[in-house]
């Protein structure tokens, strides 16, 4: 049995899809740490000296499409760093291609948008 | 008979004429088509060439009206038009489509010219006409190929778009799914106040509005706007719509942009839906030749002097190289690679512009920072500056 609340990072640069998945996220009691580009993640949890948040995070929700630094880059990262560490991705295009590239790149899932939150929600509960 | 009063009803007499008149008249009606009617268009007098390319006989057409050989093509008034100038007893010139026994169409050049009565009033029409079928099927042919080679260029350009355009509507689609079923969720485990519909409505009602903008924009780019009313329009607002529209295009080629002039309130005249087209197509041309540079600027500059809007479109990139200068607007001309521009993008920018009185022109950009600069100009007709 955890004792401390679940933290899920949240990777997109959208804002109406990240305000909405912070308040999905709250709403089932996780706590959340929160990034706006693929850079910024980059530069906190794998340029970043202090390992800490790194190790705080349970799951990763990861949009694909970002400009400058994709999900893609930041999922290979993530990998290198914590390679257990659950990371579902989200995109807009989820064909055969890229689901096969997201489980051979490590990760757990690739879902679609628009997301379904009923399925994402059991998705993060089956992973934890 | 006397060919002076042209009272005709079947073949011409010319043997009293004189005999080089004879020859002139010979060689006229072996190569014109010939028509002779009166003052109602009842047809009196058709010569050989006349029955061969309408493919009546000459017992049929006397006594019809010209009326017979209309095609439907024209338009009443370009036939009312007609009928005013002759019954004025002036001399009309033009092209008329008409349609042969058969329902085959043919396009004669055609003259007529009225002959006159002591009283000013025509009382007969004379109608020397000259085969330009073939010169008209080919111009025909010709303009249905360029409307298929834009139509498939548009195309092009759109898939092109449409990558984008999947993330740009999937976003919002997710957020707004997103927000209804945690209401949902909420509703049903008795958790749902007033204030959270409230909060969660006005979220929603921005995101629909945001990719409403989206689907307008790509609404306004994909279709053919030529036969768009031209209409004063709000210029630094349909500015800052395209840009709404190529925000992804342009944040996803890592280009920072720059924009002077949009805070004015400039009026123009023009079909917003043709100069925003132009606009999306710069815009995408200089993200592409921007892709490869290490400074990514892009700069969006609007001014209006002396009743002309002027546009610049100015890029960071490598520059158009000077040999290539003077054919950039040649259609097909292109220095993408295959499969990714037809090269027709800045010909037809051109002609939207050209259709506006206006121009599309590559210009010095006056700024070290950049290399490239496109201006479009058209005249304002109204502007009200504040």
């Amino acid at each position: 049995m955890r004792t401390e609340k679940v933290n899920l990072c949240i990777i997109d640069d959208d804002q109406d899809v990240r305000e909405m998945l912070v308040d999905f996220a709250h709403s089932f009691g996780y706590e959340t740490s929160v990034f706006t580009s693929g850079f910024s993640a980059m530069e906190t949890l794998y340029a970043g000296k202090d390992t800490k948040l790194l190790d705080s995070i349970d799951l990763v929700l990861l949009d694909v499409n970002m400009p400058i630094v994709d999900g893609w880059k930041v999922l290979q990262s993530l990998k290198v760093k914590r390679p257990e560490l659950p990371v579902i991705l989200i995109s807009a295009f989820a064909g055969k291609e890229q689901t096969q590239r997201a489980f051979d790149m490590g990760a757990e899932e690739l879902m679609a948008k628009p997301l379904e939150l009923s399925h994402l929600s059991k998705k993060i509960e089956g992973l934890l | 008979m006397n060919f002076n009063e042209l009272d005709i009803l079947g073949n011409i007499d010319i043997s009293d004429a004189n005999p080089v008149l004879q020859k002139l008249l010979l060689a006229l009606d072996a190569t014109t088509i010939i028509a002779i009617t009166d003052q109602d268009g009842t047809i009196l007098h058709v010569n050989d060439r006349f029955c061969e390319i309408s493919q009546y006989s000459r017992e049929e057409l006397i006594g019809e009206n010209h009326r017979v050989l209309k095609s439907d093509f024209h338009s009443p008034e370009f036939f009312e038009h007609m009928w005013r100038t002759i019954s004025s007893g002036k001399n009309w010139h033009g092209e008329i489509k008409n349609r042969a026994k058969d329902g085959s169409y043919y396009w004669v050049e055609t003259s007529i010219i009225p002959f006159i009565d002591a009283s000013g009033v025509p009382y007969r029409y004379v109608a020397i006409r000259k085969d330009i079928t073939d010169k008209k099927m080919l111009a025909e042919e010709v303009e249905f190929e360029r409307d298929k080679v834009i139509n498939a260029e548009k195309m092009a350009s759109l898939g092109e778009m449409a990558a984008g355009i999947a993330h740009e509507v999937g976003n919002p689609l997710s957020a707004i799914r997103g927000r209804i079923e945690l209401l949902m969720m909420k509703a049903q485990s008795n958790n749902l106040s007033p204030e959270t519909v409230t909060h969660t409505g006005e979220m929603l009602l921005k995101i629909v509005d945001r990719t409403s903008k989206i689907i307008r924009g790509l609404k306004s780019y994909a279709r053919d706007a030529s036969g768009d009313p031209v209409q004063q329009t709000d210029v630094s607002q349909m500015i800052s719509d395209i840009l709404d529209f190529s925000q992804s295009r342009i944040e996803k080629s890592n280009v920072q942009l720059e924009t002077s002039g949009l805070d004015q309130k400039i009026s123009a005249e023009c079909r917003e839906a043709e100069i925003s087209q132009v606009l999306v197509n710069l815009i995408n041309n200089a993200c592409d030749v921007l892709k490869d540079s290490q400074v990514r600027k892009m700069s969006i500059r609007l001014k209006c002097e002396d009743e002309w809007v002027s546009l610049d479109v100015l890029d960071s990139g490598p520059g158009i190289p000077e040999h290539i200068k003077n054919r950039i607007f040649d259609p097909f001309f292109t220095t993408k690679d295959v499969g990714s521009g037809t090269g027709l993008g800045l010909s037809i920018a051109k002609r939207i512009m050209e259709s506006h009185a206006g121009s599309l022109e590559l210009v010095e950009p006056g700024d070290s920072e950049f290399k490239t600069c496109f201006r479009l100009t058209w005249p304002v007709g109204q502007v009200s500056a504040s």
